[in-house]
């Protein structure tokens, strides 16, 4: 081989790896078309290959749990849009039931609230509440701190993602930041009928749906991410045994009694348990609820007081529209899978 | 123009009095500041130290800790010298916290010392944050968002609680229950000198805190509330200047 051919040899081969290894995994935040601008300042924190990968393993990772038994993943599964499906309120550490269904981790970098009652206000501290709570992992930041810096596998992640092999609570939260903030979901057949791309043609019936929809729902869950971000009494009765006041725990104001998120509804066809106790296990029944199921008290919402009035067909319609949301390459992309090494 | 060799000069000089200017608002010095917790002028004890408040308590204090931040020195025409990234978490436990060094102070007669007992709003919705405000360091809360500006623990006889203690986690940053507090020490002929360092000693006298309240009826506080902002207003009383 001549030293020309050689170097030739070396240019393609270079650029075959280089094809390899870029297809399919990149890691970079985008705005889709026409969304409004994050919440998430990115300048304090910006999204890298390495703090995103160093983010999953942390996420999949029971070490997070007092007893290694609990991950993040467990209550938050990805082909159920990051929740715990089927389970109406989760169990955490030694089966021990919580007060609340798992909400959904998508498009994270829009919220300013986290949390049904909104108690956490920045994304970065949201991990702080499952491994401190004693129902979910039942652990500290500073032991989780420490059972990091103390295996193997730890400190060369934290110096690929932070120039720094030492972890600490800080960079530790950043990096769980960095992975959650890739969780969006913006390629539902939905987004492909707005974006009138093909595989987004829509049935008369969705159509319809999609009608209904911005006519009764769109207030609260308002177009693109299926929320306003702000908290609402919808109408609940307050479940006896669990006496949640949602909001007011956190503001001590009585005005915000009953109040929770307004949770997106992207993805509603596998989020099921719904609403914040998880007491309606399927889309009809949320419909009836908001058809003949209000119950008045101080708070509840204004645009809830005239009862939603839909035909049978309208309900099935609206369904057929809410099942339109589900985005599979979001909920099969393998980058947000289990990290396979 | 026949100006122009003039204008030139003027600018030459224009520029090369800026230059002075800036070497001499140049000369800096430093400010130890060491801050001393008290209780009735005595150096505080952590553990096995009985106390008896003026209200009758009998008390053991067991953990202290609080955020000093924001420090700026203000000078007669109001320019404010402000420490950069100024948050010190200081804890009873660890005596090194009680000394902070502030360098690079523009030398001159400052007439005030201003300070927070907490942290301000804008740190408790910036994310993760690491050094003196990483959240391993015990001062934050996890399911009510934000920073613990101050905590103070012990054991009463007082207290119906079990194993007779008494906590204050006090903290919260949204209206309208904030508990950062802002203090202002007057300061008299004070200066920063160029190349030396100035010492500044700050008092907590913890017994002032303690006179506020009964621990039968008040021992545990513990979320963002009116109770949380009204034992920040006892504990900023209890701080003094002492140079």
């Amino acid at each position: 081989m001549t030293k020309k051919t050689f170097f030739i040899f070396c240019f393609i081969a270079f650029f075959i790896v280089l094809g390899f290894t870029g297809h399919g995994d990149k890691i970079e935040f985008v705005v889709p078309e026409g969304w409004p601008r994050p919440v998430y300042d990115f300048s304090k924190n910006p999204v890298t290959p390495a703090g995103f990968q160093l983010g999953r393993q942390l996420f999949y990772d029971p070490l997070l749990s007092r007893d290694t038994t609990i991950s993040c993943a467990s209550c938050h599964l990805q082909a159920t849009g990051f929740t715990h499906v089927d389970h109406a309120l989760s169990h955490g550490i030694g089966g021990r039931v919580g007060k609340r269904n798992a909400p959904v981790i998508m498009n994270m970098a829009w919220a300013q609230y986290f949390m049904w009652d909104g108690g956490v206000t920045h994304l970065d501290m949201q991990p702080l509440a499952p491994i401190s709570s004693a129902e979910e992992m039942d652990e500290t930041i500073v032991n989780v701190v420490k059972k990091l810096n103390a295996t193997k596998k730890y400190p060369t992640l934290f110096y690929n993602a932070f120039g720094d092999s030492i972890a600490t609570g800080q960079k530790t939260l950043l990096a769980l930041s960095q992975f959650i903030l890739m969780l969006n979901s913006f390629n539902s057949k939905y987004d492909k009928y707005i974006r009138k791309e093909s595989g987004g043609e829509f049935s008369q019936q969705e159509i319809n749906g999609l009608k209904i929809f911005r006519q009764h729902c769109a207030a609260c869950h308002t177009e693109p991410l299926f929320t306003n971000q702000g908290f609402a009494n919808n109408g609940l009765p307050i479940d006896t045994v669990l006496l949640d006041d949602g909001r007011q725990k956190i503001t001590q104001n009585p005005d915000d009694a009953l109040k929770f998120k307004v949770p997106s509804l992207r993805n509603i066809q596998f989020t099921y348990p719904y609403m914040h106790d998880g007491r309606f296990k399927k889309l009809p029944e949320v419909i009836k609820h908001y058809t003949e199921g209000i119950q008045k008290s101080q708070t509840l919402d204004s645009r809830l007081l005239q009862p939603i009035q839909l035909s049978h067909e309208e309900k099935i319609d609206l369904t057929a529209f809410l099942f339109t949301l589900t985005d599979r390459e979001f909920l099969f992309d393998a980058r947000f899978g289990f990290p396979r090494e | 123009m026949k100006n122009k060799p003039l204008l030139f000069l003027l600018l030459f000089f224009w520029m090369a009095t800026s230059v002075f200017a800036q070497n001499q608002s140049g000369a800096l010095g430093e400010l130890q500041i060491s801050i001393a917790p008290k209780f009735k002028g005595k150096p505080l004890i952590l553990g096995n130290q009985l106390y008896f408040s003026e209200t009758g308590d009998s008390l053991y204090i067991d953990l202290f800790r609080f955020y000093f931040s924001a420090l700026k020195l203000q000078k007669k025409d109001q320019t404010i010298f402000q420490e950069n990234e100024s948050y010190h978490l200081i804890d009873a436990e660890e005596p090194s916290s009680f000394v902070l060094k502030i360098k690079e102070i523009p030398a001159g007669t400052y007439d005030a010392l201003v300070f927070n007992i907490g942290t301000d709003s804008l740190i408790n919705v910036s994310g993760a944050i690491g050094g003196d405000l990483d959240p391993t360091k015990g001062m934050y809360w996890a399911w009510n968002s934000g920073y613990i500006n101050f905590k103070i623990e012990g054991r009463s006889n007082s207290c119906n609680t079990l194993h007779h203690a008494f906590e204050f986690h006090i903290g919260g940053y949204m209206p309208p229950y904030q508990s950062v507090r802002e203090l202002k020490f007057p300061l008299r002929e004070w200066k920063i000198e160029k190349g030396k360092t100035t010492f500044i000693q700050i008092e907590i006298e913890l017994s002032h805190f303690f006179s506020q309240l009964q621990l039968a009826n008040t021992n545990s506080i513990m979320i963002p509330s009116k109770d949380a902002a009204r034992m920040a207003n006892y504990f900023a009383h209890t701080f003094q200047l002492k140079k």
